[in-house]
């Protein structure tokens, strides 16, 4: 059976605002209206700050720069075009520090090249029992797995995967964030998701 | 059809250089992300813990979001003259109650008014009740104030007496 994060998702749920109500909001914070602005930052602000986390590696640093992101949000929200989703704004604002952070730091990321046959010499069987839904245990031994996984991408394969599949963002508004083809996007996504997909391959044929 | 290598190609290409994807290679990429073992993969990365912000966090991003509240600038002209306005205003308020008013009157001036007039009345009663000559001041009034010559007696005047 699989193991979902229900409390997180109820969370998210929870706290995600449906676009007229973000727009209405959007509206009122662009006439600095504080609560309005506090809402939207209730919305958001554990999105962004797990996507800072994972980018940077280090919780108060992502704290700093989520903190960061609203403060930038909120003096140029005049400049935000509202038929754009917010998120893409906010992640790009955040995008955009995690990298500058990483680079006062001298901190520039391994990128780990995938040269060669991508998926790997020998591709995943989908009919294997280790990839059934309905028997893979995401317990927290695994989650972990995936993070460390997560965290030994590369900057630009992490960026893409994070946004994608943890942030569910399209690829149009992913290629907006990091300026990049669409393409690109995908290209990323899918080396991101293969490196993954070896390490866990790699994990549940030793537990087996 | 594009073989399994040029794809690979064309995808590192793409991912590294930024390079444009043939629409093939495009069309083989959308199946591939959409094949079920990388749905997985996608499902395991959206399962991942949210992670949550304290409130003390919250209340440092209120105190600087409040630190950018916008204030209302003023501008030269508003610097200028209002502090000008102030001055010329006080200016001719004091100088309006210069001229107005005289010296105020004082208590002890007021007083000694009413005093007289009291005093006025008092005697006016007191004459038309009683008549001239029975209110003591009146008497007083009424007999001639001794002169200096008077006080100023020769022994002739005392033998005439």
């Amino acid at each position: 059976m699989l193991v979902m994060a229900a409390a997180s998702l109820s969370v998210t749920t929870m706290r995600s605002l449906d676009r007229a109500d973000e727009l209405a909001l959007i509206e009122r914070a662009r006439r600095r209206d504080f609560d309005a602005f506090g809402r939207l930052v209730d919305a958001y602000q554990h999105r962004v700050f797990g996507f800072a986390k994972r980018f940077v590696k280090d919780r108060e640093e992502a704290a700093d720069i989520t903190q960061e992101v609203f403060v930038r949000a909120f003096q140029n929200f005049d400049r935000f075009d509202a038929r754009a989703p917010l998120r893409t704004w906010l992640f790009r604002i955040a995008y955009n520090l995690c990298v500058d952070k990483a680079r006062r730091h001298e901190r520039q990321p391994i990128e780990y090249r995938i040269d060669g046959n991508v998926e790997g010499e020998e591709p995943i069987d989908v009919m294997d029992d280790r990839w059934n839904p309905e028997t893979m245990v995401l317990d927290d031994e695994l989650l972990q797995l995936v993070e460390t996984g997560i965290a030994n991408m590369s900057e630009k394969l992490r960026s893409v995967l994070l946004l994608h599949d943890r942030e569910d963002l399209q690829y149009d508004e992913i290629a907006e964030v990091l300026n990049v083809p669409i393409g690109t996007v995908k290209s990323r996504l899918f080396l991101a998701r293969a490196h993954l997909k070896q390490v866990l391959s790699e994990y549940l044929e030793a537990k087996r | 059809m594009m073989n399994q290598r040029d794809l690979d190609k064309q995808i590192l290409a793409a991912a590294w250089d930024d390079s444009p994807l043939a629409p093939d290679a495009e069309r083989m990429l959308d199946a591939r992300l959409g094949a079920d073992d990388l749905r997985l993969v996608s499902h395991a990365v959206a399962q991942l813990e949210q992670d949550e912000l304290s409130l003390a966090w919250r209340s440092a991003l209120n105190e600087r979001l409040l630190e950018l509240q916008p204030v209302k600038r003023k501008s030269w002209w508003a610097v200028a003259w209002r502090p000008a306005l102030a001055t010329g205003l006080a200016a001719s308020v004091l100088t309006v109650a210069l001229f107005r008013s005289g010296p105020a009157p004082s208590s002890h001036a007021e007083s000694l008014e009413n005093e007289l007039i009291r005093i006025h009345l008092d005697s006016a009663a007191a004459l038309d009740l009683a008549g001239t000559g029975l209110v003591p001041h009146e008497v007083a009034s009424a007999r001639p104030a001794p002169v200096e010559e008077e006080l100023d007696w020769s022994s002739v005047d005392l033998d005439l007496l």
